[in-house]
């Protein structure tokens, strides 16, 4: 075997990586400041995706301009996710908080996932090749390429947001020291609630470019959760890069699984992965 | 005491339920199949939760493991005493393997930990094509009748979880198993090796929960990776549970006839709209636990034990 083709699942890897790094800073920073393990993170990737899908089966908008709509109503519905549901759940004392966060957003990913389903038959994303993006047929494609620019632009704005923004500042405030950041005049609840809007855009970016690189199944929200709670569990919590790389890693260990073994088996991997971060740091994010 | 008044109630209820297969038809004695093996899962969950507080969501992994091994056993020609002894040894052998890695995750980690594993077996369910039959499952013949036996051994084993659910909260394991809940750094202090104690409720549990899974294959002649890992066995006996009030040992059955009956009517009538009520469900019992069905004046739904829940 010649090495292109492995060059070729190399950047297939990355960018694989890159879009699950998205997804994974946005949960990590939702985890930092709320301690909610939002397991219907995944969800809303899927369900962000099938909105631009049947926005663009309806308009045959180009993708890149239905995403700069989308995410923007994803940080609204995060938002208001927060306040509606998990509010609520994070005012129970602590015992039964951690159970009801489980369950609650186990069932509202169910919800989401389910709607999709019963919006859209099966898998979808099959369409995207009359995207005006997609030209080129060198050995990577130029799609593929402008994705990782996507990715790669996305991270800088993020690194911005939260190393040069007053809401950046008051972010690693709260994930620092939640009532030390409340007494010099932040207010929780609202940090909270933004961070949910940007995590669940995030994960809505994440899951539209999901769409251009395979077919999305309405039942995959589950399962980008556990991959992405991998990923900030290896990468350490609230650093982007250390969620960045992780991510890398698994996206090209999951493409050559797939390469190598079997399509089938490369959702396997993430979950292997899952378990064996798991058990070795089995204090898990809340060690710092 | 209420000692007499208990056995006349348990008699009659044991009476209705053996009378039920004579006088009904057997579409009815499947429901009831159906509503029991979920109550059995349900209570084995229950009695890792209820006394430990660790959420085991990967219950249906012995359970899909016990109808796999039998299907898989009964369709190489097997005996069914010996098929049943493997399937049994199998989910013994998958519970203790499981658990030995699960016992060192705390809190959420647990909870998600057990869900991973049920992805897992799913995967391998489908992958493993010589052992599982793929995406086809396996399909086995199964004598005549065997829903009325299955009916019976259901009844049987859901009365002897209860009775063990009973027993073991006054018994010593059932202090160091709260103990575990209410402190587990303080427990072990005191002497209470808390991974043994985790891996030993564990392991029952999951016993229950895999003959629930080979007496399923045995009524319904198939196992498939839906019908094994899929949405509704993985999640139906927690909601149940938790909705229900898990606090209490007979909650959980009265709890169950109804979500079962509303998810079986749901199923036949608006199959796509399945996952969307267990969702609503889990919503439910995230944000109501053990209030959706209040009957706070029965004495059946009191804990007899008299212990109380820390939680309450």
């Amino acid at each position: 075997m010649t090495l292109a083709p492995l060059l070729e699942l190399l950047i297939f890897g990355i960018l694989l990586g890159g879009i699950y790094g998205l997804s994974a800073i946005g949960l990590s920073l939702i985890f930092g400041i709320a301690r909610v393990l939002n397991l219907a993170h995944g969800a809303f990737a899927v369900l962000a995706a099938a909105v631009s899908f049947v926005v663009i089966q309806a308009t045959g908008l180009n993708l890149l301009f239905v995403a700069m709509l989308v995410v923007p109503l994803f940080f609204v519905a995060g938002y208001v996710y927060e306040i509606l549901l998990i509010h609520r759940m994070l005012s129970f004392n602590r015992e039964r908080r951690i159970e009801a966060l489980i369950l609650g957003t186990l069932g509202f990913g169910l919800v989401t996932e389910s709607i999709v389903s019963i919006i859209i038959p099966r898998n979808f994303g099959v369409n995207y090749q009359f995207l005006p993006i997609s030209f080129g047929e060198i050995t990577v494609s130029t799609l593929r390429l402008l994705l990782l620019a996507v990715v790669a632009i996305t991270t800088v704005i993020l690194h911005f947001i939260v190393y040069k923004t007053w809401y950046g500042k008051a972010l690693r405030a709260t994930i620092d020291d939640a009532e030390t950041a409340q007494l010099m005049g932040i207010n929780f609840d609202r940090i909270t609630s933004i961070t949910f809007g940007l995590g669940t855009a995030l994960s809505a970016l994440g899951g539209i470019l999901l769409l251009l690189v395979f077919n999305i199944s309405p039942n995959m929200g589950f399962p980008i959760t556990l991959k992405v709670l991998a990923i900030i569990i290896l990468g350490g919590l609230g650093s982007i890069l250390g969620s960045l790389a992780a991510s890398i890693a698994l996206g090209i260990s999951e493409t050559f699984a797939g390469f190598f073994l079997d399509t089938a088996w490369s959702n396997s991997i993430s979950l292997v992965v899952l378990l064996v971060v798991v058990l070795i740091k089995s204090e898990g994010l809340l060690r710092r | 005491m209420k000692t007499a008044e208990d056995i006349v109630i348990a008699a009659l209820a044991l009476a209705t339920m053996s009378a039920v297969p004579f006088v009904s038809s057997s579409y009815i004695v499947f429901l009831l199949n159906g509503i029991m093996v979920l109550a059995l899962c349900s209570l084995s969950f229950n009695l890792v939760y209820a006394d430990t507080g660790y959420m085991n969501l990967g219950n249906s992994v012995p359970f899909g493991v016990g109808a796999y091994a039998f299907a898989f056993a009964l369709s190489h020609n097997w005996s069914a005493t010996l098929a049943v002894v493997v399937s049994i040894l199998a989910i013994l052998f998958f519970s203790a393997l499981s658990g030995i890695f699960i016992v060192r995750l705390k809190g959420a980690y647990y909870a998600i930990g057990t869900l991973a594993l049920v992805l897992f077996a799913q995967a391998l369910a489908y992958n493993l094509g010589w052992l599982t039959g793929g995406y086809q499952g396996i399909i086995v013949n199964v004598a005549g009748g065997s829903a009325y036996s299955a009916y019976y051994i259901l009844a049987f084993l859901n009365a002897v979880l209860l009775l063990l659910t009973a027993a073991i909260r006054k018994s010593s394991f059932g202090y160091r198993m709260r103990s575990i809940k209410g402190n587990e750094i303080v427990a072990s202090t005191l002497g209470i090796n808390a991974a043994v104690n985790k891996v030993i409720v564990l392991i029952i549990g999951s016993l229950f929960a895999g003959i629930a899974g080979i007496l399923s294959t045995s009524y319904n002649g198939f196992v498939t990776s839906e019908s094994s890992f899929g949405i509704s066995i993985t999640f139906l006996p927690v909601i149940m549970a938790i909705l229900l009030g898990s606090f209490s040992i007979v909650a959980p059955l009265i709890g169950v006839t109804i979500v079962a009956l509303a998810s079986e009517i749901f199923v036949t009538t608006i199959p796509q709209l399945t996952d969307f009520m267990l969702g609503i469900l889990l919503i439910l019992a995230a944000l109501y636990p053990k209030n959706l069905i209040v009957l706070k004046n029965s004495r059946f739904l009191k804990n007899k034990s008299g212990v109380r829940s820390a939680s309450s």
